[in-house]
């Protein structure tokens, strides 16, 4: 069964939840999930551009853009904006600018070869100038929003899961205001932290199970 | 810590499927790129990319032979690297999340994360000293007896986690007041 764009934007949202919260498998799920897709795209985007090496493999640039954009979100996730688009979009929005700079790079460097000093094509032929996002990956709408609360009703079976869990999906990431939340302040620092990754973990479990039983295409 | 309370059934017991098969050839596919990926968490402690690089170095081991240890297809291993470090507070949980994602036992892969534990705890070896883990722990054992407990946890004084050696943490993803 393949996996429909809304289905895809609210797994993605939850794969980056689950990130952020600490799940240890999440970002190996995230690559595992988004790798191959993101080379896809941009394969799609360098037949569509007709972009090409007189020299290099662009085969090689692609899979180094898709590693950086990967990497970059890794290291910091939260320049991802779960409420703008989706996990894909937005790894497909960065792997395109990492693209669009190591080509630069490498069209520059073969041009350098080539006379001796390094100058760009400017005639136009292998141009990546323009933005590039595809508008379909653009699009958000309060059916994303919707579908995503609603998984997150068939993921919760209590009310302090359903309490950490909002909190999850709006970013919140001090212990102090899930603390205060569940109304377990009168417990030490550690025991609150404690608790509330218990909490996080059963709920990062239960998502990232729930994601496995579908298929990832 | 309650590593000997992993259940290998709870996350081993699952029914095969077309599924599997389908994501165990994506793992194949991908193995490459993983790799590129892995190479790049090696600094960062708070990640196994990092555990599995303490672990060649002081077991002498190239990929082939841990995969061979651990059970698992060779292709698995950058993919292992890219998982997280099974966190102190959460480690049994953690280590069966990651064992359940790679597909593998999870005692296996608890054992080589308290094996780098304790080598890591350690502090630096002299340069060429190839001694491996077990020796180094026998060398530990040997020099501070008071202080070394052979069932004792990482988080324990007497074995420090990463997060507790000189090496850089790098900040995780997780809860900012842990920062």
């Amino acid at each position: 069964m393949a996996t429909q764009p809304d289905d895809e934007a609210v797994h993605g949202r939850l794969l980056h939840v689950n990130y952020v919260a600490g799940d240890p498998a999440a970002r190996g799920e995230i690559f595992l999930r988004y790798f191959e897709a993101l080379k896809t795209h941009l394969h799609i985007y360098v037949r569509r551009k007709q972009l090409f090496l007189r020299g290099g493999d662009i085969d090689d640039v692609v899979e180094e853009a898709v590693i950086d954009a990967l990497t970059s979100y890794f290291s910091r996730p939260a320049a991802y904006d779960p409420t703008r688009r989706g996990l894909l979009g937005y790894l497909k929005m960065s792997a395109e600018g990492d693209f669009k700079n190591r080509f630069t790079r490498e069209v520059g460097r073969e041009a350098g070869l080539e006379s001796d000093f390094v100058e760009l094509d400017d005639t136009g032929w292998n141009s990546v100038a323009d933005g590039g996002i595809d508008p379909v990956d653009a699009i958000e709408d309060e059916q994303v929003a919707g579908a995503l609360l609603a998984r997150a009703e068939t993921i919760v079976e209590t009310e302090e899961e359903r309490i950490v869990l909002r909190f999850m999906l709006e970013r919140e990431r001090s212990t102090a205001v899930y603390a205060l939340a569940l109304g377990i302040t009168a417990r030490t620092p550690k025991e609150q932290r404690a608790e509330v990754s218990r909490i996080k973990d059963r709920l990062t479990k239960r998502i990232r199970r729930g994601l496995l039983d579908e298929s990832p295409d | 810590m309650d590593s000997d309370n992993i259940d290998p059934e709870r996350v081993l017991s699952r029914p095969s499927s077309r599924r599997e098969a389908e994501r165990a050839d994506r793992f194949s596919r991908t193995s490459a790129g993983a790799r590129k990926v892995a190479v790049r968490l090696e600094d960062d402690p708070t990640t196994m990319a990092w555990v599995l690089a303490r672990y060649r170095e002081a077991e002498d081991a190239d990929d082939a032979l841990i995969a061979i240890s651990l059970g698992i297809d060779q292709a698995r291993i950058p993919h292992l690297a890219l998982c997280s470090r099974p966190r102190d507070e959460l480690f049994r949980s953690d280590i069966e999340t990651i064992a359940e994602h790679i597909g593998m036992d999870p005692l296996a892969l608890a054992e080589v994360v308290r094996r780098v534990d304790a080598v890591t705890g350690f502090g630096q070896r002299p340069r060429g000293h190839r001694g491996g883990i077990l020796a180094a722990a026998r060398d530990r054992a040997a020099e501070d007896p008071a202080t070394y407990d052979p069932g004792g946890s990482p988080s324990s004084a007497a074995v420090s986690s990463p997060s507790s050696t000189d090496v850089p943490v790098v900040a995780t993803p997780d809860d900012e007041d842990e920062r």
